[in-house]
């Protein structure tokens, strides 16, 4: 019998110390997401289809930008069923950051055949520890330009 | 040398430990990883604990 009960998205909000640009530049340029998360070929275009290289056994994944909105949202899609969104909101120089992950349908399974139930209740810390892993990454940041963060459109 | 035991939270299968045992290899420290507990000897002229600790929540781990 197939599992009916949905699964909900894995939201995680955070405030961080940070300056809105400065996690803009943590999200959405190919060597912050590569600090805080694995190697990729990321640019901050609408419709770009980019690759993540996860560990095994997820590996090399294929990715597209939905939504890209310089410094306040970003969203892409991570391989055939989940979205990746990210949401900045300014606070006095601080930044409210809310990550979301989506497109856990219950009926469906990874790649290697893991089904989405499982991985779910599993990532519901396991996304606690990427989200620390991102804001920790923030002061390992170089200087940018504003072509590398998707500013230079606006 | 100097032992110690670090209680890891959020650590939750085989790529933690592994993400940990290199961590603790970078510092030059000898020791093992189990899912929620590292034990390990370092060298405090070469490496603090605080370091150490540091480098393991970079990996987004807490510790307790």
């Amino acid at each position: 019998m197939e599992p009916t009960t949905p699964l909900p998205d894995i939201c995680k909000t955070r405030t961080l110390d940070d300056p809105i640009q400065k996690v803009w530049e943590a999200i959405a340029t190919k060597d912050g997401i590569a600090l805080w998360f694995v190697p990729n070929d990321f640019l901050p275009r609408q419709g770009h289809e980019f690759h993540v290289e996860m560990d095994e056994p997820q590996g090399r994944t294929a990715c597209k930008v939905t939504t890209i909105l310089p410094p306040a949202r970003l969203a892409y899609r991570v391989g055939e069923d989940w979205t990746w969104s990210f949401e900045l909101k300014e606070l006095d120089g601080r930044t409210e950051l809310t990550f979301r992950w989506s497109g856990w349908d219950p009926n469906k399974a990874t790649p290697f055949g893991m089904p989405y139930p499982t991985l779910h209740a599993h990532l519901v810390d396991g996304t606690n520890v990427l989200i620390k892993r991102l804001t920790r990454s923030i002061r390992k940041l170089p200087a940018s330009t504003p072509s590398e963060t998707g500013e230079e459109s606006r | 040398m100097k032992e110690t035991t670090l209680h890891i939270i959020g650590m939750s299968c085989g790529h933690c430990i592994e993400k940990i045992e290199n961590v603790l290899k970078e510092s030059g420290a000898e020791g093992e990883v189990k899912l929620g507990r590292a034990t390990f000897r370092y060298d405090e002229n070469r490496v603090s604990l605080e370091e150490v600790k540091a480098a393991i929540e970079d990996l987004g781990y807490d510790i307790a």
